[in-house]
């Protein structure tokens, strides 16, 4: 599924489109401009997205980069006409209407800007799906295993990520129902088995404290290890890395984790990247905690995998 | 040169002097904003030339690309 935006030279946002996985394509238009078609066969819901460019600066020729700022941002907002349920979309087969595509399905009426609940049972199924489809995987598997049984799940619309862990309370949180995806689901299960595994798990290392980043380049080493030995061409550990070469040298380092597993010359690698991330990463850098050695949680869900 | 339903038309990248990365409500994950938009300029029925940048933001299930999935640890 893909989202196509489209501006004019202005910046004005002009037309949006949701391309769906059977290849029809539903599209959303300005909310002023379908008012006079209601009737009483139909009605007109409204929504509206925040569309966000962030920049991030060099001033030494991509060594250091500054904090992202964001430099423009639009809110727009969308109509659809639905009638009898069935959402009115140019190609598309229908389905619960626009507001039930943000909440993936089956929540019409509810408002999709303040909520925080337990997963729903459609929402459990979504949840159950990602984990089946990562516990096929020997090292996300065993992560699984691990901390499945104890762990929450719970929506909160506060949160600014697409996922989170807390560890206060053993619950991994959703931003909303397109977050339970099990590119999100493997990163928090990680944070969970990080929080299972070191002594003092890991609260002590939370946003903005010393090893946050030690933690946050663990979780994403380990994220990027499943998905390259999985096939998917997509990458966490690289983002803010200021040149190609640089991105291709860390995903070969990764592929070969993949191929070798953690052998003791790559490994001896492993600060160099975390350096890296700790200078690149527009998020996470900042916080590297230099007496923190934390690969332990990714070398044992590792064990016995290659 | 693209026969596009609205006219001929061509596409372009687009390259930026700093590193931009974009964000939307229904997408799951901030992308490099050159991977995700290209310019296209048509000409209409009319005759005018017309500039439009187009962002193609695919999401979740399928990862394709490079991206910055923000955890809320």
């Amino acid at each position: 599924m893909s989202t196509i935006i489209v501006q004019d030279l202005k910046g004005d946002i002009l037309k949006g489109y949701i391309s769906n996985p059977d290849g029809t394509v539903m599209g959303f238009m300005p909310s002023n401009s379908i008012s006079d078609k209601t009737d009483s066969q139909t009605s007109k819901s409204t929504v509206c997205f925040t569309f966000e460019i962030w920049q991030t600066k060099s001033s030494d020729g991509g060594t250091t980069w500054s904090s992202p700022e964001l430099i423009s941002t639009h809110t727009e907002c969308y109509s659809t006409l639905t009638r009898n349920s069935m959402a009115i979309s140019d190609g598309g087969s229908g389905g619960g209407g626009y507001e039930d595509y943000l909440n993936g399905g089956g929540n019409s009426g509810s408002s999709p800007q303040n909520y925080n609940y337990s997963l729903k049972p459609s929402e459990m199924v979504t949840l159950n799906e990602a984990k089946n489809s990562l516990a096929s995987d020997c090292a996300a598997g065993m992560v699984i295993s691990n901390v499945w049984g104890s762990l929450n799940f719970r929506m909160n619309s506060t949160l600014t990520t697409n996922g989170s862990f807390d560890a206060a309370s053993n619950t991994i949180l959703f931003r909303n129902t397109n977050n339970i995806t099990f590119k999100t689901l493997l990163e928090e299960l990680f944070h969970a088995y990080q929080h299972t595994y070191y002594p003092s798990g890991i609260r002590t290392f939370s946003k903005g404290k010393s090893g946050w980043t030690n933690i946050e380049f663990e979780a994403k080493v380990f994220y990027d290890i499943y998905m390259s030995r999985n096939g998917f061409n997509s990458w966490l550990g690289t983002w803010g890395f200021p040149n190609e070469d640089i991105k291709k040298k860390y995903r070969d380092w990764i592929k070969k984790l993949v191929d070798y597993g953690p052998t003791a010359e790559l490994m001896g690698q492993y600060n160099n990247w975390l350096n890296l991330f700790n200078t690149h990463h527009p998020h996470y850098k900042g916080y590297l905690n230099d007496k923190l050695n934390a690969t332990g949680a990714l070398l044992d869900a590792l064990s016995g995998c290659n | 040169m693209l026969n596009l339903s609205m006219g001929n038309g061509v596409v372009a990248p687009l390259e930026f002097e700093n590193q931009n990365f974009v964000s939307t409500t229904f997408n799951s994950y901030d992308m490099s904003l050159e991977e995700a938009s290209y310019l296209m300029m048509y000409k209409d029925k009319g005759g005018a030339i017309q500039g439009e940048i187009v962002y193609l933001l695919p999401e979740g299930k399928n990862p394709v690309m490079e991206s910055c999935q923000k955890s809320g640890f």
